[in-house]
């Protein structure tokens, strides 16, 4: 099992990096265009020679800082397309480093604000018990039964369809991390309840410790490691939606590059037969996603 | 089977689905644009019969008259009207509920039959270079996308040229969704079975390792499983809208989808609440199957 963690940390910490730096890492700007070269098969073209950090087209160093060092580049006129590119001649990789930007940043930071929220509530609920302990948990039964993807969806079709793609998916997000936070708010609030009478707590009570201090000192660090664990199963399943949402066509839609919207041009038979390089980004979500199962699985007693 | 539990159950749930109805109404309402506005464009409609297309759904009206609407019809077995479509949502859903109904189970019948199998095969031959590659194979698909493996089982059934019944390939990508969680916790559910104290005694006294395996340990593994089924309903279900459109499958979750494109609303309630309510059923009659197979379960 070790070498497999090890493994699955390498590529998901690569990817982060990607995430954060999409435009080092890549030699091209993810919108530039080469409509002379459509559906060009991975490799370089016209005589180009591989430069290491060179200075290439310009970007912003997260969005701000002006700069145009990148990892690889090739002088003009040649061109290295590392994983083909697409209908528009867009070169594939480079838009794969930008689009790991919303599976990697977006979809993790949904799951901290779920689970945060969460937290607070099975916390509360376990510690205090009475009504938000019953609120809780008839909500989450409900949110049992729910098939959340028609919920998704409907929420979604109550959002105009003209809304900029990135406020989009922030909201559709959000809303599910809210909905996803009943799950795991349970999950807490059992351990909470069978927790809040540990030694230690009772203790620390008996030392005159207060309820908030409690929750905070005692209760919170206690909940951590399953958090952890939690938080490494619900990334996958938001990297996911957005995927399916995305693909579908009401999530992100072009000329942003994300992983779900990247797989649109399969919907085309031509494409999904004869350009394999397409399926990048299906084998980059499953790569991840596995990756984050391997890591998940090692890390807690209550993996599943 | 208790009626208490049930009829609790039911009536909670039926509450949260009003609850969702009236916040699904209450954001359609926050929102500008409706079906009506996009018509507006079209020349040959007059802002006059616009207006009183507007006066006849009650669309000019707050969201909770539009819901105190919506929930009296409802109520009485009208479920409203499909401005897109222009005809009644009742007779809109009946042609296509069998549909949905008829893929999901065969995709929970595949899923549970595939996923046990697997399971078990992977818990009999332990640490074993089959019990490795069930769990690898488990877990490259609880990570691919559904709507990846549609395509590629489109593409796959189009390339080969077999033709396929309509229904086995829908049903098949949607049973690759939790027929990897089936598995795993059966292959637990077997192995700790397996490693009880009586089993090595029921060994002893000669019982076959065979029927150790078909017989003891899954009787016992059976009951943690139980509590999957719902979920796995709830799974599938999910799954089908997706795959449903994908694949052109005539069902509830292409029209969801479709109204949504289109911004009809009550359809949309109606169908959420139809996907909602569809998945209670069949958890009542997965608890009802359940307690047939194990009196002690009376449900969770």
């Amino acid at each position: 099992m070790k070498p497999a963690r090890a493994l699955a940390s390498a590529l998901l910490v690569t990817a982060c990096l990607l995430a954060v730096f999409p435009d080092f890492f890549s030699p091209y700007s993810p919108s530039r265009q080469n409509r002379e070269q459509p559906y060009a098969p991975p490799g370089r073209y016209g005589g180009a020679s591989l430069r290491w950090l060179a200075h290439g087209e310009p970007y912003r160093w997260l969005g701000v800082v002006p700069a145009s060092l990148r990892l690889m580049s090739v002088p003009e006129p040649g061109r290295l397309f590392l994983l083909g590119t697409d209908e528009f001649g867009r070169d594939w990789y480079s838009r794969l480093c930008h689009g790991a930007s919303v599976s990697l940043l977006l979809a993790p930071a949904a799951a901290v604000i779920s689970l945060t929220f969460a937290l607070v509530l099975g916390v509360w609920a376990g510690y205090r018990g009475g009504w938000i302990d019953v609120v809780v948990m008839r909500v989450s039964e409900v949110f049992v039964v729910l098939p959340w993807f028609y919920v998704v969806v409907a929420l979604r079709a109550a959002l105009p369809l003209s809304m900029s793609s990135s406020a989009t998916l922030f909201t559709v997000f959000a809303l599910l991390a809210v909905l996803g936070a009943t799950t795991p708010a349970r999950l807490f609030r059992g351990l909470v309840r069978s927790e809040k009478n540990a030694e230690y707590v009772v203790a620390a009570r008996t030392m005159g410790a207060g309820g908030l201090r409690i929750c905070r000192r005692h209760l919170v660090p206690f909940l951590l490691p399953v958090a952890f664990t939690q938080f490494l199963m619900s990334v996958p399943a938001f990297i996911i939606t957005e995927v399916t949402l995305s693909f579908l066509g009401i999530g992100v839609a072009e000329p942003t590059p994300t992983w779900g919207s990247m797989l649109v041009p399969l919907q085309q038979y031509v494409v999904l037969a004869s350009y394999p390089w397409m399926f990048a980004p299906a084998i980059a979500v499953i790569v991840v996603c596995l990756a984050m199962q391997v890591l998940s699985r090692g890390s807690g007693r209550y993996g599943d | 089977m208790k009626a208490a539990f049930l009829a609790t159950r039911l009536f909670s749930s039926l509450g949260m689905m009003a609850a969702i109805a009236l916040l699904t109404f209450a954001l359609i309402d926050l929102v500008p644009g409706s079906y009506l506005d996009e018509l507006s464009a079209n020349p040959q409609i007059s802002p006059a019969m616009l207006a009183r297309a507007r006066e006849q759904y009650g669309l000019d009206r707050p969201f909770y008259q539009k819901f105190a609407q919506w929930a009296r019809g409802a109520a009485r077995g009208d479920f409203g009207y499909s401005f897109v479509y222009q005809r009644p949502i009742r007779e809109l859903v009946a042609e296509r509920l069998w549909n949905t109904a008829r893929l999901n189970l065969t995709a929970l019948a595949v899923a549970w039959t595939l996923g046990l199998t697997l399971g078990l095969a992977a818990a009999a031959a332990r640490e074993s270079p089959v019990d490795w590659a069930i769990t690898g194979i488990t877990a490259v698909m609880l990570s691919t996308p559904v709507v990846v493996l549609a395509i590629v089982l489109l593409a796959g059934a189009a390339r080969v040229g077999v033709s396929l019944g309509s229904l086995l390939l829908p049903a098949a990508a949607i049973a690759a969704v939790w027929l990897p969680a089936i598995a795993r916790h059966a292959r637990r559910a077997i192995v700790s079975a397996l490693d009880a104290p009586h089993m090595l005694a029921a060994r002893a006294r000669g019982v076959s390792r065979t029927r150790l395996l078909l017989v003891h340990a899954v009787r016992e593994a059976l009951n943690p499983l139980t509590s999957l089924v719902g979920l796995s309903a709830a799974a599938a279900l999910s799954a089908s809208l997706p795959v449903e459109v994908i694949m052109s499958w005539p069902g509830i979750g292409q029209l969801t989808f479709d109204a949504v494109l289109k911004r009809d609303i009550f359809l949309v309630v109606d169908l959420v609440q139809l996907s909602a309510l569809m998945l209670l059923v069949g958890n009542a009659v997965g608890d009802v199957m359940l307690h047939i197979v194990d009196p002690r379960i009376s449900g969770t």
